[in-house]
């Protein structure tokens, strides 16, 4: 337990110094997938001249050489390597305006298959080489941030599998590629995933001990270490507290302030941003004889996503229960 | 439909284009970085036919005498690049995508390789010579009237003038522009230009003179365009995902914009006969053959890649990696043992 709060402070400290100085506004774009190893190969040339590219680190270089991991000539969009079929998700709420699917999910050639997604703020997402059938939603369809749109693959102008994501807006009224790092929609710090979330602490971190059919009261805190906002509202995308291994099994330490039998809570406060700190707050109620036993949860976005559990600290919670002899135990 | 007039990137002068070169020059004195060069035109070879043959980069060329016109089966080196590790099905369309185009002078042009961004392209006459250009990642290629030369289209969407035969290649438009490049008979060049390279999921059609370097507008309504090709009566075919919609092939004039069909909104490889009056397309693998005037859908089976002959009475598809012609209700009139099979001078209609 000590070990899994260090760990956890060290991402919450490693979390506010990569966001020093960054206005990551709230809501705002994440990564368009749930894997936080995956790095940027390939970002946007914003040098229109051609044999001249512009990075997202604005460094110039004048060769016509691709320059792996920044830039290479015309690009008009982001490029994550992704292993094929792996899940495409939304960057932001927005609205599916086109998709295409009909290529071949390894098909070579100069088209390939996308999703075009809408957003409030004017601006459109491109997700591009997506697989053969591969969009997981359709034309006219809401979506939410992190919600799974699509299967990557290789369709189209592709030496290997992986996603070209392109932010667009009106420019001098015309629709044209931008470059959402040096616009800071999203940062280039790893892991601004939509989901993921570090531990931080609880209220009792070594074993919970419940005399029988008594509750006690647990916390436990976790970093909002992705790009979107928790939110503890009935809907889409709200962020709860879940029975783990299996997932959504019914516990046999559910309080009444649950909301089911494997909902031990939403996240305490109304909003939670990246790189804040939630709080879930949940009884423990024991009714199963004395002995020793342990409940695993999971962060859940809710209709959306389970989270990284090993990325929560394998969260659990060890309980003794023991005899309660003033309602009825020998 | 409206059109309008604009000048291609290729037609500043050379005195412009070296402007922001010497600047760059200048300033890379200063800091000591390595200045490149813009689009150098790519090295170009010239082989004997003996030389092809010991090299292994002779190319066979067998030709047949079918319904709907004369079929060229080529046996070709293989690509420098290892296609084994993707689906069967990948490789038959790679090497049937080889085949870009071949002259009435009988000289053809295949690209060395598809998928592998180094590959070249090669050109090969009725005696065995050939030229060679490393002209990276040729997308698609058009020989001009004549055969002594090819308008051909890089990996980069750049748009090159290529002498058959010494293979040397000067820049003629960056583009950047897809691969669905052909001739028009006034011997203009009609083009797909999108914003992108990567990702065309929005792109137009242009009209380019080779002559003036200039292009014209042909359509501009918004879409992600796959190929286009001149018709029989001089309008002009093009085939597109209509945005938020399904994929129309359209028939446009100067004046006018005539919805031809409306298909599977997956469908792809459309190829129609010169007049317009069939339209073939793919859907996962099946082949399908449209009646413009009955509107009338005929499946032909599995079958990708269709390329419908001038007069749309027959068809070559890819089949299990091989080559099958096909007459129109999908019966089959021959086969062949390898998927790099195309129609002779083929005036866009090599690749779907």
């Amino acid at each position: 337990m000590i070990l899994r709060a260090f760990i956890g402070l060290s991402f919450a400290l490693a979390v506010w110094l990569g966001s020093a100085g960054r206005a990551l506004a709230t809501d705002d774009y994440t990564l368009p997938f749930y894997d936080p190893s995956i790095s940027l190969s390939y970002g946007v040339d914003r040098d229109p001249r051609s044999c001249y590219q512009r990075d997202w680190a604005n460094v110039l270089w004048a060769d016509c050489n691709l320059h792996y991991g920044r830039v290479y000539d015309g690009h008009t969009g982001m490029d994550y390597p992704m292993s094929l079929l792996s899940p495409v998700v939304a960057s932001r709420d927005g609205t599916v305006v086109d998709l295409f699917e009909g290529f071949g999910t390894q098909q070579f050639g100069i088209n390939g298959n996308y999703v075009l997604v809408s957003h409030a703020d004017g601006r459109r997402t491109l997700y591009y080489h997506i697989a053969q059938n591969g969009a997981r939603v359709s034309v006219g369809q809401t979506v939410s941030a992190g919600q799974w749109i699509a299967d990557s693959g290789c369709s189209g102008q592709c030496y290997g599998a992986h996603l070209h994501f392109e932010m667009r807006a009106v420019v001098g009224g015309y629709w044209t590629s931008v470059d959402p790092i040096f616009e800071k929609r999203f940062t280039t710090n790893p892991g601004r995933v939509p989901f993921l979330a570090s531990y931080l602490r609880e209220s009792n971190s070594g074993t919970e001990v419940i005399k029988r059919y008594t509750t006690v009261t647990h916390w436990v805190e976790f970093v909002n270490a992705g790009g979107r906002t928790w939110r503890n509202n009935v809907g889409l995308g709200r962020v709860l507290l879940g029975t783990w291994n299996p997932a959504t099994r019914d516990s046999a330490f559910s309080a009444i302030d649950w909301p089911s039998s494997w909902v031990a809570t939403n996240v305490d406060q109304s909003s939670v941003p990246p790189g804040a700190i939630g709080r879930f707050t949940f009884g423990l109620h024991a009714e199963s004889p004395p002995g020793s036993y342990d409940e695993a949860f999971n962060l859940l976005s809710n209709s959306l996503r389970w989270f990284d559990w090993s990325r929560l600290g394998s969260f659990h919670v060890p309980i003794t229960v023991i005899l309660n002899t003033r309602f009825g135990d020998p | 439909m409206s059109v309008r007039h604009r000048s291609a990137h290729g037609g500043r002068t050379r005195l412009r284009a070296a402007v922001p070169i010497l600047v760059a020059v200048f300033l890379a004195s200063l800091s000591g970085a390595q200045i490149a060069h813009a689009d150098p035109p790519p090295p170009a070879q010239i082989m004997t036919a003996a030389q092809a043959q010991r090299s292994g980069s002779a190319v066979g060329v067998i030709r047949h005498s079918e319904q709907g016109g004369q079929v060229l089966e080529l046996q070709l080196p293989p690509s420098r690049a290892s296609d084994r590790q993707l689906p069967a099905g990948e490789q038959g369309r790679r090497a049937t995508a080889r085949y870009l185009d071949s002259a009435s002078t009988g000289t053809v042009a295949v690209a060395d390789g598809v998928g592998d961004p180094e590959a070249g392209l090669s050109i090969t006459f009725p005696d065995g010579s050939q030229a060679h250009t490393a002209l990276a990642g040729v997308a698609g290629a058009a020989f001009g009237a004549d055969g002594s030369w090819l308008a051909a289209i890089d990996g980069g969407g750049r748009l090159w003038r290529i002498e058959a035969r010494t293979g040397t290649a000067s820049q003629v438009a960056p583009g950047p522009y897809t691969g669905s490049i052909s001739f028009t008979r006034a011997g203009e060049l009609l083009l797909v230009e999108a914003a992108s390279i990567e990702a065309p999921f929005s792109s137009v059609v242009v009209r380019f003179s080779p002559q003036t370097r200039r292009s014209v507008l042909v359509d501009h309504e918004e879409g992600f365009v796959f190929s286009v090709s001149e018709l029989t009566d001089g309008s002009v075919a093009v085939t597109a995902h209509v945005f938020g919609g399904g994929v129309e092939v359209r028939r446009v004039t100067e004046a006018s914009s005539e919805l031809l069909a409306s298909l599977d909104p997956r469908a792809i490889d459309t190829s129609l006969s010169d007049d317009g009056s069939r339209i073939a397309y793919s859907v996962e693998g099946t082949a399908f053959l449209r009646d413009v005037a009955s509107g009338s859908t005929n499946r032909l089976g599995p079958g990708e890649m269709p390329r419908l002959a001038h007069d749309g009475g027959s068809l070559l598809v890819l089949r299990d990696g091989q080559t099958a012609l096909l007459a129109a209700d999908g019966s089959q009139l021959d086969q062949f043992g390898t998927a790099t099979v195309g129609w002779a001078s083929c005036e866009g209609r090599c690749r779907p």
